[in-house]
């Protein structure tokens, strides 16, 4: 990450965010601070909340059904496993090819990485219940030559509008949600909103920081 | 001693087939010229259509990538359909939202305040900077999702004249 100015952030009753503690516990907050600030507008704060989420918050309960077919709940997904999660459906031709893209390189070099990149994983949770199914997620994670470190999934209808509530993934426009990466530590806790669209070098870098191999 | 008339007839008829002929070269060569014109537009146009589609075309790939990012990402998270609309200047506006704006000879053209800004125009160097720098021609920035391409002067030449001339064999709308 490039210099950012001096950010301080409050050292009491820091949250878990995973291993670290302590000052690079702290560091990493300030750091993902820093990060998810850059280049933000007072508009774009408003809306899509970036930054640290202080104290984490669990994932409410979702149903979903995986690319694979697999139907399992949200949190039995993220739990024990560092997660970046993006919000997509198939149908997208706008915003979602990129943010695929974005995700196959963060895949690449997270796989590339030299520790234990299975303790981390990429999430691509469609928005669209009625258009998309296993079938959908799996013929669009091949588009992008996804592999086994980044899955997708689509909630049940019901358990949808709860989820964007969570996130504050919702966004006017034809593609209707963020292209946010959200991220959440092994016990499924949301820890972190990116700005939309995130490098994938940063996407992977803030991966291994809540994984404790930074 | 004046020649006689026959010879005066063939010298006219010679002088006639000539200015015959010159013509016809010249409405030849003229019309040779405009089908190479008009082969060479149809050219330039089907590579703009491919430019615009994100197919290969022999102008070479158009690559782009976000504002900001290192790497650029591949073709089909940037070919300009997956967001714009191309021609159609005298269709009804469609009743779905479009997620960016319809590009065509009337809506590039004309003057009409966009992103904000006060009314401008484009031309062929204009759409040419907004696609490399993401600047508009009243100096406003794009979306950010909108990716920043390293587009050459012929890839910006060929996506204006797609953009903005009727399809080889149709007329302007």
């Amino acid at each position: 990450m490039t210099a950012f100015p001096a950010m301080t952030c409050s050292s009491a009753a820091a949250p878990a965010l995973g291993s670290p503690t302590g000052p690079s516990r702290r560091k990493l907050l300030a750091s993902a601070l820093a990060f998810a600030s850059a280049g933000l507008g007072p508009t774009a704060w408003a809306h899509n909340a970036p930054g640290a989420v202080d104290p984490p918050r669990p994932i409410p309960r979702a149903a979903i059904t995986r690319h694979d077919d697999r139907k399992a709940d949200l949190a039995s997904l993220l739990r024990g496993r560092v997660t970046a999660m993006q919000l997509m459906f198939t149908g997208c031709s706008n915003t979602c090819p990129i943010q695929g893209a974005l995700f196959a390189a963060a895949e690449q070099q997270l796989a590339g990485g030299a520790t234990a990149p299975a303790a981390g994983q990429l999430l691509s949770l469609s928005i669209d219940p009625l258009g998309d199914d296993a079938a959908a997620l799996k013929a669009w994670r091949a588009k992008f030559g996804a592999g086994s470190l980044w899955s997708a999934a689509v909630p049940a209808m019901q358990d949808l509008d709860p989820l964007l509530d969570f996130l504050q993934g919702r966004k006017a426009g034809p593609d209707r949600h963020t292209a946010q990466v959200y991220f959440f530590n092994r016990r499924a806790e949301l820890v972190l909103r990116t700005v939309d669209f995130p490098q994938p070098a940063e996407v992977v870098r803030l991966l291994q920081a809540l994984m404790g191999v930074a | 001693m004046e020649p006689p008339a026959s010879v005066g007839a063939v010298r006219w008829s010679l002088a006639g087939l000539a200015c015959a002929v010159l013509i016809a070269g010249a409405g030849g060569f003229w019309f040779n010229q405009r089908q190479v014109r008009l082969e060479r537009e149809a050219d330039l146009w089907a590579q703009g259509h491919q430019l615009f589609q994100g197919e290969a075309s022999e102008l070479g790939a158009l690559s782009g990538r976000l504002a900001g990012h290192a790497d650029d990402l591949p073709a089909m998270a940037t070919r300009c359909t997956n967001c714009h609309t191309s021609g159609g200047g005298t269709d009804a506006p469609s009743k779905a939202p479009e997620f960016a704006p319809r590009l065509n000879r009337q809506g590039l053209t004309q003057p009409t305040p966009r992103r904000g800004g006060p009314p401008s125009a484009y031309d062929a160097a204009s759409l040419c900077k907004l696609l490399r720098e993401g600047i508009d021609p009243a100096w406003v920035m794009v979306r950010q999702e909108m990716p920043r391409y390293a587009a050459t002067d012929a890839q910006c030449v060929a996506l204006w004249a797609f953009l903005v001339s009727p399809a080889p064999g149709q007329a302007h709308p």
